[in-house]
């Protein structure tokens, strides 16, 4: 919050109104249809991954650069973190070459929340721990909006999401917008995977009975965040809940299959599924571009209102 | 007038006889009179006491200090001055410092440094050699050398053999074993109390479970081997069955709760504050009440602050990386006592065992306060001064003459609000700040010196 009030960045999807959802989800198809997005030359974004990532900056990259903004990157590897400084001085450091936005991936949780209170610039959480990754969640709804026509057209779907949910800050964003959408979420994975405390209105399923869904949700299994006493075995998950070719021959056609990357075949997922005609995995990564532009322009327009 | 007598007219006295009304002659710290109408002589200072209450000085068995080693965060001298504002005469200092008080050598050396100061700090040393968990330092040698306190305090003693050897040592020398009562083996190494905030903010969950986990450990060892065994910063309320239902069995326990548990819950954390990180976390409201009715039903033996000062760069960081713990030696009487008045809004009826309040309340009652706050402020007081004193042994007989005796001055008409520039301690990392609190420290006359006076601590006066 700044002091009018007005919320300045994007850091979870708890609180995002459902107008605020559709606008977002509306902007970013118009986007994706060719209409020309505002311009913001002479700008600056500066992107902080503190945290390994390919797909997530490239994507904001691109965005911000349709946008007419200049993406600065800040390395974290050669940068003074490395070297003891603290991550405070950081923020305040960057802040001091006055950009409009920061964009920050994180391995702790809260730390783009702690950027804006530190610096006052609006920033976007593009995933911090294991708490949210709003983005990635509002392009996901994007993708769903696009396959079946409308927001409307998503109630009443049935969506799986299925893998490590307890670890996942995609999950935690995206079980959020999909009930608000209306759209019918399961958890489905181990138990040592499920989330004991949240969403205690959605279903926890130990099987993965894949023709009893619309939507696929696959998550990364994400070992290194697995602790001690909770080692996976990979052929255990796999055989239970991968998306194997034995199991997609139960697979309908208006099914979708999405992921929020990066996919490793063969651990979640068959190859020849990724590209199939059921799959939304492509598409999310072309869509993330133009539903990250309306994310930019709704902040650096005020626009996102609580 | 000399600097060192006092005529407190007007007290409402509260002592370990319970509560009296009438003027207190003080001579270089020793009581020379007491009684109704005492006339003022010329060589002493006049402190009118009127709708104050009075109580002998707190006794924290529970203050971090950071010396030796983390003089960046406090010192035994900054340290001093705020226990000093928050109404204290002794503290406990935790021996999580570099070095570790795990010897007679160190400790002597250590102590050294303590000597010179307004108010007595009591080191404590470790139960184990370097806080490591593993060995058992010389109890019964450092009990005879004056140690009368022992604790690992950051980390509990995890090994049940070792425990049971310190509990031997206990049983023969009467040292106080505290335990910071944590199995780390049970979801121990998170940031946050285990719920649905804390998985909501993806964070490290601390489950309840470590806590009385180790709380049954420690009784059933207490009970079995003797010795005495104090649960230091008790959080949850199943904890405290734990210990009535020990205490009922007679056996050596007494149990500790902090300010900050007694009024915070898990929400104060927010989107993920790091001044609300503090190890125990804070727990749910449900807890809270626990340690109230604990507290009502005398079941809780001292109110200790777990003060615990960090520089700021270790409260700069992401709720995870951010250092466990919050200064509050300052604001523990204000603090509990919000705590209590926010229990009675949420628990209307329920009141403390009227072990102390005598029935002439309404006379006593001081006119800033409602009878059910009244009876609240006097077991909060208890917990602060009085039950620190039955456990370290020191003594606490009712005020008579002759009695050597420090005195706080308790205003309840004062609200404050905390701010950095409030907070007497070294370091600012206070859950508090912004907060309006109830109550203030008006005076608080330590070995016959009035060390704060007014509120404000006689820093120049005393501490050079």
């Amino acid at each position: 919050m700044n002091s009018s009030g007005r919320r300045l960045g994007l850091h979870t999807s708890t609180k995002l109104s459902f107008e605020d959802l559709v606008a977002l989800v509306d902007r970013g198809l118009e986007l994706s249809r060719g209409v020309p997005s505002k311009s913001f030359v002479g700008r600056n974004v500066i992107l902080a991954f503190f945290e390994n990532s390919t797909r997530t900056k490239v994507s904001f990259e691109v965005a911000s650069s349709h946008l007419g903004m200049t993406a600065i990157n800040f390395d974290i590897t050669g940068s003074s973190l490395a070297k003891g400084e603290s991550i405070k001085d950081t923020a305040e450091t960057l802040a001091s070459y006055e950009p409009s936005l920061f964009v920050v991936r994180s391995k702790e949780s809260g730390l783009s929340q702690l950027f804006e209170e530190w610096t006052g610039v609006p920033t976007i959480n593009a995933g911090d721990g294991e708490h949210e990754h709003p983005t990635q969640a509002i392009l996901d709804i994007t993708t769903l909006v696009e396959r079946f026509g409308s927001i409307d057209a998503l109630k009443r779907r049935q969506m799986a999401i299925v893998g490590d949910v307890l670890h996942s800050r995609v999950a935690r964003s995206l079980s959020q917008l999909a009930v608000m959408c209306g759209i019918e979420v399961s958890f489905v994975g181990p138990d040592n995977m499920m989330p004991r405390y949240i969403f205690p209105g959605i279903a926890r399923h130990s099987s993965f009975e894949v023709e009893r869904y619309d939507i696929l949700y696959l998550l990364r299994v994400q070992r290194e965040r697995l602790s001690h006493g909770e080692a996976l075995e990979v052929n255990k998950y796999r055989s239970h809940f991968s998306l194997t070719k034995e199991r997609a021959t139960h697979i309908g056609s208006e099914q979708v299959i999405m992921h929020p990357g990066p996919v490793f075949p063969g651990m979640e997922i068959d190859a020849p599924l990724i590209d199939s005609e059921n799959s939304l995995i492509r598409r999310q990564t072309e869509i993330s571009i133009f539903s990250r532009m309306a994310i930019i322009e709704a902040i650096l327009e005020g626009s996102i209102n609580d | 007038m000399t600097e060192d007598r006092f005529l407190l007219k007007n007290a409402t006295l509260f002592d370990a006889s319970g509560l009296r009304k009438l003027d207190i002659r003080l001579d270089r710290g020793v009581v020379a009179e007491i009684g109704i109408g005492l006339s003022p002589s010329v060589s002493e200072e006049i402190v009118e006491c009127e709708g104050h209450l009075v109580a002998p000085s707190f006794i924290d068995l529970h203050t971090h200090l950071r010396e030796p080693g983390g003089e960046e965060a406090e010192t035994f001298l900054s340290g001093s001055i705020a226990a000093a504002a928050g109404g204290y005469s002794r503290v406990v200092a935790m021996p999580n410092t570099e070095p570790v008080p795990d010897s007679i050598g160190v400790i002597d050396e250590i102590r050294g440094r303590t000597l010179r100061l307004p108010i007595t700090i009591d080191l404590a040393a470790s139960i184990t050699k370097g806080r490591s968990g593993q060995e058992v330092v010389e109890i019964s040698e450092l009990t005879r050398r004056g140690v009368k306190f022992f604790t690992d305090d950051g980390n509990g003693v995890q090994s049940a053999m070792v425990m049971r050897r310190a509990f031997e040592a206990s049983a023969v020398s009467g040292a106080i074993l505290a335990q910071h009562c944590e199995e780390e083996s049970i979801m121990a190494s998170g940031a946050m109390n285990e719920g649905e905030l804390g998985e909501r903010l993806g964070l490290k969950m601390i489950s309840p479970l470590a806590e009385t986990v180790m709380v049954a450990r420690d009784i059933e060892l207490c009970k079995a081997i003797g010795g005495r065994l104090h649960l230091q910063h008790i959080s949850t309320s199943r904890a405290v069955e734990l210990a009535v239902e020990a205490k009922g069995g007679g056996a050596a326990i007494s149990c500790e709760v902090t300010p900050h548990h007694l009024l915070l819950d898990e929400s104060y954390v927010g989107s993920g504050n790091s001044l609300f990180k503090v190890n125990p976390p804070l727990r749910t409201v449900g807890d809270i009440d626990g340690l109230w009715r604990g507290i009502g039903s005398g079941a809780v033996d001292v109110i200790g602050t777990d003060h615990a000062p960090h520089p700021r760069w270790k409260k700069d960081l992401p709720f995870e990386n951010a250092a466990f713990g919050m200064v509050g030696i300052e604001e523990s009487l204000s603090v509990s006592f919000l705590g209590a008045v926010r229990f009675m809004e949420r628990n209307k009826g329920y009141l403390p065992k009227a072990d102390v309040v005598t029935r002439s309340i309404e006379q006593l009652c001081l006119p800033d306060l409602s009878i059910e706050e009244f009876n609240w402020l006097i077991k909060i007081v208890d917990l602060l001064s009085i039950g620190p004193r039955r456990l370290l042994r020191l003594p606490y007989e009712p005020l008579a003459i002759g009695s050597k005796v420090d005195l706080v001055i308790i205003d309840p008409s004062v609200r404050r609000k905390v701010s950095t520039e409030t907070i007497w301690s070294k370091s600012k990392n206070s859950p508090y700040l912004g907060m309006e609190l109830p109550l203030a420290i008006r005076h608080n006359i330590v070995n016959g010196r009035m060390i704060v006076r007014n509120r404000s601590v006689e820093v120049e006066r005393y501490w050079r």
